[in-house]
């Protein structure tokens, strides 16, 4: 069994067979793959940012030395595979329930890192139920919310999330707003929950920004690690196959129109706002109501 | 609830007329059971010449606004009363009796002398056609019903088939058996009943659907009648090559 | 001295490493393919800095960055 990298980085053993030898004794690794990752190629096409975004996550699994201890649940669509990918515990969750089987594992084993991986149509689509009631209850999982504003296993059909006159495989003249309605921003929805203690929405267009992805998404899982509350971390996304798009112009199309919709940056964090918990944020925003505000008898 | 079982493409979008229409005058949702290869098969479509929507039955009852014109009407499904449910729960069955005696629908080949009688839906009975020609051309009375609703089961045309002879059935479906009890309790005893099922989206061929048939028709079917429900298929088993997408592969 | 090594099993030839190198010197191999049909990228000539980009942008995590 792999081991998690604890200071000198080196390869996965499975990666050592094949290109250890082009490595000489008198180098070091600066960046490799991390331990938490299978060998297995991933059904990803290529240049798709759920790669990008399954590393930071392995990374941070590794980083923090949870592979023992974590167990992942993995959405229907482009990422469904993502328990062929992880070395750790992974369930394959029904579409859009992924909060709930996390809630279900996270209570059973409170001691367990339990993360919920889901795209646009299983969070905000058939899950909207499902990620609104986890994150009101307050559950301490953690949450990675891929937006790419499209279905995009099923063929690129338009998701909640798809920009207005955006063309898709079902608003194939552009969506009209007047007709299917607007987008939704999950961030900011869920911003404004007691349960929450943390959203943040990020993206990997650029080298700065993979690294801020890979810290809001390193924090949502402190959090769970400390007991704060319930964090999820929004990432806008590319789907250079159904866009239509080489890789690198998905990502222009993103800066583009994406980011003026979806703007990033953190929509709530109850530690920088001086608080250890989200029970901590809720029962000051309720200070004025005198039963919120009952201590409970022990 | 009225489900229709589409083989083709075309079907699919003709069924969806007539479902709409049976929706429609009986006030009873209903069901397109296709499966995913048939939803993700291509093949031409003719579409039906567009309707008025006038010629559609009037509805008195709908909550479309009274216009001051008529007294209110309330659509709800809650009865406090146990006596006024109970009536309104024998009132629906007999718009269901209805439903049953006029709307069976099927398609029969080869059926006017059949001793055996293949009984597929959907995609099986694409391969269970070719499997009942081959059977006939090696001289084997065989027939494919093929069941179009398959609520309200075509019972009539099992009756009919068992009044003309036909004395094993062989429910052949992409599934565990979830028609073959449909047959059973339609042949009643009349004749033997056996499955033949594959899952897991593997195809048999019609090579291998004509040796269930060969094997009814030896007469020694492995699945006595007298078992309700149908767990194993009258061939074994076949071995499986494993999975390509294994981890680490 | 800095230069990154290519892992043929996982990369798909998508070019956002070539794209995001500030030295510019990754390239895709027209002349090679993976085993699943791809031309995987590769450091086509010095002056890699170790900065990781490539390895930060690649959705495979094909890339070793060794220094």
């Amino acid at each position: 069994m792999a081991k998690p990298n604890a200071g000198t980085i080196t390869l996965p053993e499975y990666q050592q067979e094949r290109i250890g030898s082009q490595i000489a004794a008198d180098e070091t690794i600066k960046s490799a793959r991390p331990h938490v990752l299978t060998d297995v190629v991933t059904n990803y096409c290529p240049g798709c940012t759920h790669g990008i975004v399954n590393r930071l996550v392995a990374e941070c699994i590794d980083e923090l030395g949870i592979e023992g201890k974590t167990v992942g649940i993995a959405p229907v669509g482009c990422s469904v595979m993502m328990y062929n990918f992880f070395n750790c515990d992974m369930i394959e969750a029904a579409h859009g329930r992924a909060p709930a089987v996390a809630t279900g594992v996270k209570r059973v084993h409170p001691e367990n890192v339990v993360f919920a991986y889901q795209g646009d149509g299983d969070l905000a689509s058939i899950g909207t139920a499902e990620t609104v009631h986890a994150a009101t209850r307050g559950e301490k999982i953690t949450v990675i919310f891929i937006n790419n504003a499209i279905y995009g296993m099923t063929g690129g059909q338009m998701a909640p999330t798809s920009l207005p006159n955006q063309v898709t495989q079902t608003s194939p003249y552009g969506r009209d707003v007047s007709k299917v309605g607007y987008p939704v921003r999950i961030a900011e929805l869920l911003s404004t929950l007691d349960g929450v203690a943390y959203v943040e929405r990020v993206t990997c267009d650029s080298r700065k920004h993979i690294m801020d992805a890979k810290k809001a998404i390193k924090k949502a899982f402190q959090n769970q690690i400390d007991g704060v509350g319930y964090s999820l971390v929004e990432v806008v996304a590319t789907c250079p196959t159904n866009w239509g798009m080489t890789p690198q112009d998905a990502f222009q199309w993103l800066r583009e129109n994406m980011l003026p919709y979806y703007p990033l940056g953190v929509y709530k964090d109850v530690v920088a706002d001086g608080f250890a918990t989200a029970a901590e944020a809720a029962l000051e925003r309720a200070k004025d109501c005198p039963i919120a505000q009952q201590k409970k008898e022990d | 609830m009225p489900v229709f079982a589409p083989s083709t493409v075309q079907e699919m979008a003709d069924l969806i007329y007539d479902a709409f229409d049976i929706a429609d005058e009986y006030r009873t949702p209903t069901m397109i059971l296709a499966d995913g290869m048939i939803g993700q098969m291509m093949e031409p479509v003719l579409l039906p010449p567009e309707r008025d929507l006038s010629s559609l039955p009037a509805k008195p009852w709908a909550t479309s606004g009274s216009k001051m014109e008529r007294k209110h009407n309330v659509i709800n499904s809650l009865y406090l009363s146990p006596n006024e449910l109970e009536n309104t729960n024998y009132e629906r069955f007999e718009r269901y009796k209805q439903i049953i005696e006029k709307h069976q629908r099927q398609e029969l080949m080869m059926c006017d002398d059949a001793e055996i009688v293949v009984v597929a839906f959907g995609a099986a009975s694409r391969i269970a056609r070719t499997a009942v020609r081959d059977a006939r051309a090696k001289g084997i009375k065989a027939g494919l019903l093929r069941p179009i609703t398959l609520w309200p089961y075509p019972t009539k045309a099992i009756d009919e088939l068992c009044e003309n002879g036909a004395r094993a059935f062989l429910s052949v479906e992409l599934n565990m058996g979830q028609m073959v009890q449909d047959v059973r309790l339609a042949v009643n005893g009349r004749a033997t009943v056996d499955f033949y099922g594959r899952t897991g989206g593997v195809l048999p061929t019609p090579e291998e659907v004509l040796e269930a048939i060969e094997t009814v028709a030896a007469g020694d079917p492995v699945v006595q009648s007298s078992e309700v429900g149908a767990v194993g298929s009258i061939l074994p088993h076949p071995k499986h090559r494993k999975s390509t997408y294994e981890r680490g592969e | 001295m800095a230069r990154i090594i290519v892992d043929d099993v996982f990369c798909k030839g998508c070019g956002l490493c070539v794209a995001a190198c500030p030295k510019g010197v990754l390239a895709l191999d027209q002349e090679r393919i993976t085993p699943k049909g791809y031309h995987p990228a590769k450091q086509v000539k010095d002056g890699c800095i170790a900065c990781s980009s490539c390895y930060l942008t690649c959705p495979d995590v094909a890339i070793t960055v060794v220094k």
